[in-house]
């Protein structure tokens, strides 16, 4: 009997293991040739892009009826190890919205044999596409749109406190920080200036002061360099007087943005980028007057392009990724997209055309002129393949620098102790 | 001689639990370990250098030792605050009031919540400028501080925070452990005269003790693995003030490509982990014995 129970429970198991393999095989099986064939297309959103590439996704999707992309949307925060985590267990989406296209190197699609044009990424900007070639040659993807750091002042605030907005072009983050103070303690709002935490935008406040991380061949630092200090030690420094508050730059890790703020118009002044003016026109309307002004200058131009990238993932249907990826980097696609989004364009035909904004042409065509004037210095860091884990470790020292955890010295040679070490 | 047959039974209906075990458990701790003993870059073949990770994060890494002393105060507090708000709260739910049904499960409702939601709203309350205590405080004629701007504010709150959400739970388990002690116990003590404080010190804390060594196990594990609470609540700050470890394998691993030495991290909190089950499950044992 006993025996009897036991080949039963045998068989049982058996069959149910067994079940769920032919369950997951056929699962497996291919879709019929008739069927579209899916791209799945991830995407992170700064908020205005999201109807722009959703139109556009659209448009493909009706005009190749064999594509069917599936566009999904996941929080930046989220987008690098989720990415990371997909592609190292092999399901990774086809195409993807990255700002650091290094990370996926070993999980990327060389595009260039499914190019139907072989010119294709000759028409984007020089700069950016580094950051998309592998070491040999290997293209995994486009610059999809250009980002340009630089401060947004509110106004309103300026003009309730009596106090004018300087005239000339060339000011200086100490001239700002003043002026912005004396507009806080005149209107009673709780913050006078700001930048989002990132590494980002600290390198883009230190490009004025002639500093950064890394020098003009790629190979050295220069986070203790006496500009970078100087920058470095002024910024510590507008935090312990109050003009900049804690409550943004001392958290611990990770991205915090102001934009809240700024929109609640509780900010005079706010260092972020581009990318906010059109959330700004929609989010802020007519609650007060603001505006973007042009970076500081101290030695030179302050200022940090960025950008975004479309990437390929190895995957089972590289035709169709590069068809997609050809149709959003075409001169039509990127048009529509830069204007309804309010983004640069990366495209060399479009820069040097222009792109006509619908609202805010002006504050677009500050950061559009800011972009031709930025040091070359700017573009070494920000598309130097080490930038984003330099950018986090300086973030991070001088935030314990702010928070009086460690003096600003100490930050600097523990972030280029660490730097050093991940430039090996 | 009559041989004695091994049921094969048992181990068959263990196998698919040890399968999906060793799957998702032994296998990527193996993997994991493997990794810690090279030095991986996303642009480089990973390269072995053995215990050089260690090495790294127990002699020269100063965020490491920041985020284990970090992680040794909030466990301390932590802990401690569960055994002692567990037996509180499980002596309170354990007398017989009006609305018990109530306010027991008004104790429990924190723990269903998620923990993203829970630290969000905390966050909220504990806003500098429009957060909740803040302007109580203000309404009170008092004045409001900066509570997560506050280093030691900042651990208090992180700890505060986790209770809060958690507590709930053990005190069910206490709960359960005090309901087991049977009532003639103390009906003999009431008649030999003791008082409340004798009743506990003489009986109901001598027998909740094994129920304690179970919240202590479990909420020491729990505490040397917290995360999510204190990440959206203070981001590890102000600074590095509440950056606990797994946030530093985190913040290894995905913001600064460094996976060897995240994984070494978290080879090493999972030997501190075992040690002290290790310990408490014998220390346990040994009570028993006694």
């Amino acid at each position: 009997m006993k025996r009897t129970i036991g080949i039963l429970t045998v068989l049982l198991l058996g069959l149910s293991m067994a079940t769920v393999f032919a369950a997951g095989k056929q699962e497996a099986k291919p879709a019929p040739a008739t069927a579209p064939t899916t791209v799945r297309f991830v995407w992170f959103t700064d908020g205005p892009d999201k109807p722009a590439i959703e139109g556009l996704v659209a448009k493909f999707n009706q005009g190749n009826p064999d594509i069917k992309v599936e566009f999904s949307i996941v929080p930046f925060a989220e987008l690098n190890q989720l990415l990371t985590t997909q592609a190292a267990a092999g399901q990774a989406p086809d195409m993807a919205r990255v700002t650091e296209p290094y990370r996926f190197f070993q999980y990327l699609l060389d595009i260039r044999p499914n190019l139907k044009n072989a010119n294709f990424p000759k028409e984007f900007m020089d700069e950016p596409m580094k950051l998309v070639t592998g070491a040999n040659g290997e293209i995994y993807g486009i610059p999809h749109d250009l980002t340009m750091n630089g401060p947004f002042v509110n106004v309103s605030l300026f003009k309730k406190a009596g106090v004018a907005l300087p005239a000339s072009d060339k000011v200086t983050w100490e001239e700002w920080m003043k002026l912005a103070k004396e507009v806080k303690e005149k209107t009673g709002v709780p913050f006078a200036a700001t930048a989002d935490r990132s590494g980002h935008r600290l390198d883009g406040f230190l490009q004025s002061y002639g500093g950064g991380f890394f020098t003009e061949d790629g190979k050295g630092l220069r986070i203790s360099s006496p500009e970078t200090r100087k920058g470095l030690e002024d910024f510590v420094r507008y935090h312990k007087e109050g003009i900049m508050p804690l409550d943004i730059w001392a958290g611990g890790t990770g991205y915090v943005g102001a934009n809240q703020q700024f929109v609640n118009g509780l900010l005079v002044f706010y260092i972020s980028g581009n990318w906010q003016v059109a959330q700004f026109n929609e989010t802020i309307k007519d609650k007060f007057e603001w505006k973007a002004v042009p970076n500081a200058f101290i030695k030179q131009w302050g200022g940090m392009p960025g950008g975004k990238f479309l990437v390929a993932f190895k995957g089972k249907a590289p035709t169709q990724v590069v068809r997609l990826m050809e149709y959003l980097g075409s001169a039509d696609s990127m048009t529509e997209y830069a204007s309804k989004a309010m983004f640069l364009p990366t495209r060399k035909d479009l820069l040097q055309k222009g792109v006509q904004y619908p609202v805010r042409n002006e504050d677009m065509n500050t950061f559009i002129k800011g972009l031709a004037n930025l040091p070359k210095s700017a573009f070494v860091d920000n598309y130097h393949l080490r930038f984003g884990p330099v950018a986090n470790e300086v973030r991070d020292r001088i935030t314990q620098a702010i928070t009086g955890e460690i003096t600003v010295d100490k930050a600097i040679e523990l972030a280029e102790a660490k730097a050093r070490e991940l430039l090996k | 001689m009559k041989r004695t047959k091994i049921p094969l039974a048992p181990y068959l209906f263990l196998l698919p639990n040890m399968v999906v075990f060793s799957v998702f458990i032994i296998v990527p701790a193996g993997y994991n370990f493997y990794l810690s003993l090279f030095d991986t870059s996303p642009f480089r073949p990973a390269e072995f250098i053995g215990l050089g990770n260690f090495l790294y994060l127990l002699q020269k890494d100063d965020l490491f030792r920041r985020a284990l002393e970090n992680l040794v105060i909030f466990v301390a507090g932590d802990v401690g605050g569960m055994l002692v708000g567990s037996v509180i709260i499980g002596l309170l739910l354990n007398q017989k009031v009006k609305l018990r049904g109530f306010f027991r499960s008004a104790f429990f409702y924190p723990v269903l919540l998620s923990p993203v939601v829970v630290a969000l709203v905390w966050q909220w309350i504990l806003n500098n400028q429009f957060g909740a205590l803040n302007a109580l405080l203000t309404t009170l004629g008092m004045k409001g501080t900066p509570w997560l701007l506050v280093p030691h504010w900042s651990r208090f709150w992180s700890i505060f925070v986790h209770l809060w959400a958690t507590l709930g739970f053990y005190s069910l388990i206490v709960l359960a452990g005090l309901q087991s002690i049977p009532a003639e116990l103390y009906e003999a003590a009431l008649v030999d005269g003791a008082d409340r404080k004798q009743q506990f010190l003489y009986i109901t804390f001598p027998l909740l003790l094994p129920t304690l060594m179970t919240v202590l196990v479990l909420s020491t594990i729990r505490g040397f693995e917290i995360f999510d609470h204190v990440y959206i609540l203070t981001g590890g700050g102000p600074g590095t003030a509440t950056l606990m470890m797994v946030q530093y394998i985190y913040r290894a691993a995905f913001q600064m490509d460094q996976f060897g030495l995240a994984a070494s991290a978290s080879f090493l909190l999972f030997v501190i982990i075992f040690l002290l089950t290790v310990v408490q499950y014998a220390l346990g044992k040994r009570r028993e014995a006694i």
